[in-house]
């Protein structure tokens, strides 16, 4: 799929067809995804571990609910929950296994060197020292981590780029512990839900947003960044920027779906 | 101080340190010499032998062998550098002296823009 119509169709998608499992090969690639994200210091922040409904007992899915993702586990045959790994940075610094800022392999291949004011020294005697053993001593801390999310992020246009349909909703920590036996020091993100649509890939059109104008500034704060329309124009073209919501017959189609699910229904 | 010349600049620790780092990173230069020669003309403009210039530049930390980056002594030296440069008028040799600070764990980010 192009990227730009891989993004246009993202839906946080509420109806997955139960009975149609996920290729495995296709998990692989929403993993793989993410475990190329960009990531300070390349340090493995993000970690990620799949569950599947079918594999789970009734009283384990309960344990991993909340309001908001209830419907969704009970669905979805496929649960990625993601996590950000508090310890990472200790791991990083104290094991230099893998090739991060603090193994000094990043200088090695070339990725990080000279011409940016960076070599084996300077890793191991300053960055590390200064900026990447302060704090340690304080533990493992909580505040979430952009580069877990970012993870996450990746994988997710990965799952639309294979024709998946996906959902991010919160789970029970407590429960995700016990059901998935999850490090102390891994905090949760949130859950991926994975599966095949149960409705159209439209589903109800292109999820809402503020204005444009609103959300992104030009040079300060108070300055909007103003849209030049003929990129709009283009975005549309490609895809990016799709029918918003709702779209028509999305009414009669959550209607059908529901009854096609045995979803709760409101009206006859 | 004595005026210093290229034998001391190259028996420095901190010169023989330059060199194999940079030879680890980029293999081995043809000619050291004029690495040698240049950077013994920036001490010469900044009046310190090289060891005391990453001395002024890094300081020993209290545990260890780790180092503190003096911040201030750093911007001063990228000043200095910028102000070689231009006395010799060759960012090439600007940058064999900032390459000698890098390679000895000081960070240089020279401007780029005009």
């Amino acid at each position: 799929m192009e990227f730009k119509q891989t993004v246009g169709r993202h839906r946080s998608s509420q109806y997955f067809l139960p009975w149609r499992p996920v290729e495995r090969k296709k998990v692989q690639v929403i993993l793989e995804a993410g475990r190329l994200a960009s990531r300070a210091v390349n340090t493995a922040f993000s970690k990620a571990i799949v569950a599947y409904r079918d594999s789970l007992t009734a009283a384990e899915r309960e344990k991993l609910k909340t309001p908001f993702s209830a419907t969704l586990i009970d669905t979805a045959p496929v649960y990625i929950f993601w996590f950000y790994d508090m310890d990472a940075r200790r791991v990083a610094v104290e094991e230099r296994k893998w090739p991060t800022v603090a193994s000094g392999a990043l200088v090695d291949i070339g990725a990080l060197g000279p011409p940016h004011g960076w070599s084996h020294r300077y890793v191991q005697h300053v960055v590390l020292p200064e900026v990447l053993m302060p704090g340690l001593d304080a533990g493992p801390q909580r505040g979430g981590n952009a580069d877990a999310a970012l993870a996450m992020a990746q994988g997710l246009l990965a799952a639309i780029d294979e024709g998946l349909a996906v959902n991010l909703a919160p789970f029970d920590e407590a429960g995700a512990k016990e059901v998935l036996r999850t490090p102390d020091t891994w905090e949760p993100v949130t859950a991926m839900f994975v599966g095949y649509p149960a409705d159209s890939w439209e589903a109800a059109g292109q999820e809402p947003r503020p204005p444009f104008e609103s959300m992104f500034f030009d040079q300060r704060a108070s300055q909007p960044f103003e849209r030049d329309q003929r990129v709009t124009q283009r975005l549309k073209d490609s895809g990016l920027i799709q029918r918003p919501a709702p779209v028509p017959w999305r009414a009669k189609e959550v209607r059908a779906v529901s009854r096609m699910l045995n979803l709760a229904e409101d009206e006859e | 101080m004595a005026e210093i010349d290229s034998a001391d600049v190259r028996n420095a620790e901190s010169t023989r340190r330059w060199l194999s780092s940079r030879q680890d990173l980029w293999g081995a230069s043809a000619n050291n010499d004029t690495l040698i020669e240049t950077l013994t003309r920036f001490c010469q403009f900044a009046g310190k032998s090289p060891d005391e210039m990453v001395d002024d530049c890094l300081r020993p930390g209290k545990a260890g062998e780790t180092l503190t980056l003096r911040t201030r002594a750093r911007r001063q030296y990228m000043d200095l550098i910028e102000l070689f440069e231009g006395a010799v008028r060759s960012r090439p040799q600007g940058n064999i002296a900032r390459s000698f600070l890098i390679h000895n764990g000081i960070a240089m980010n020279p401007g780029i823009l005009p």
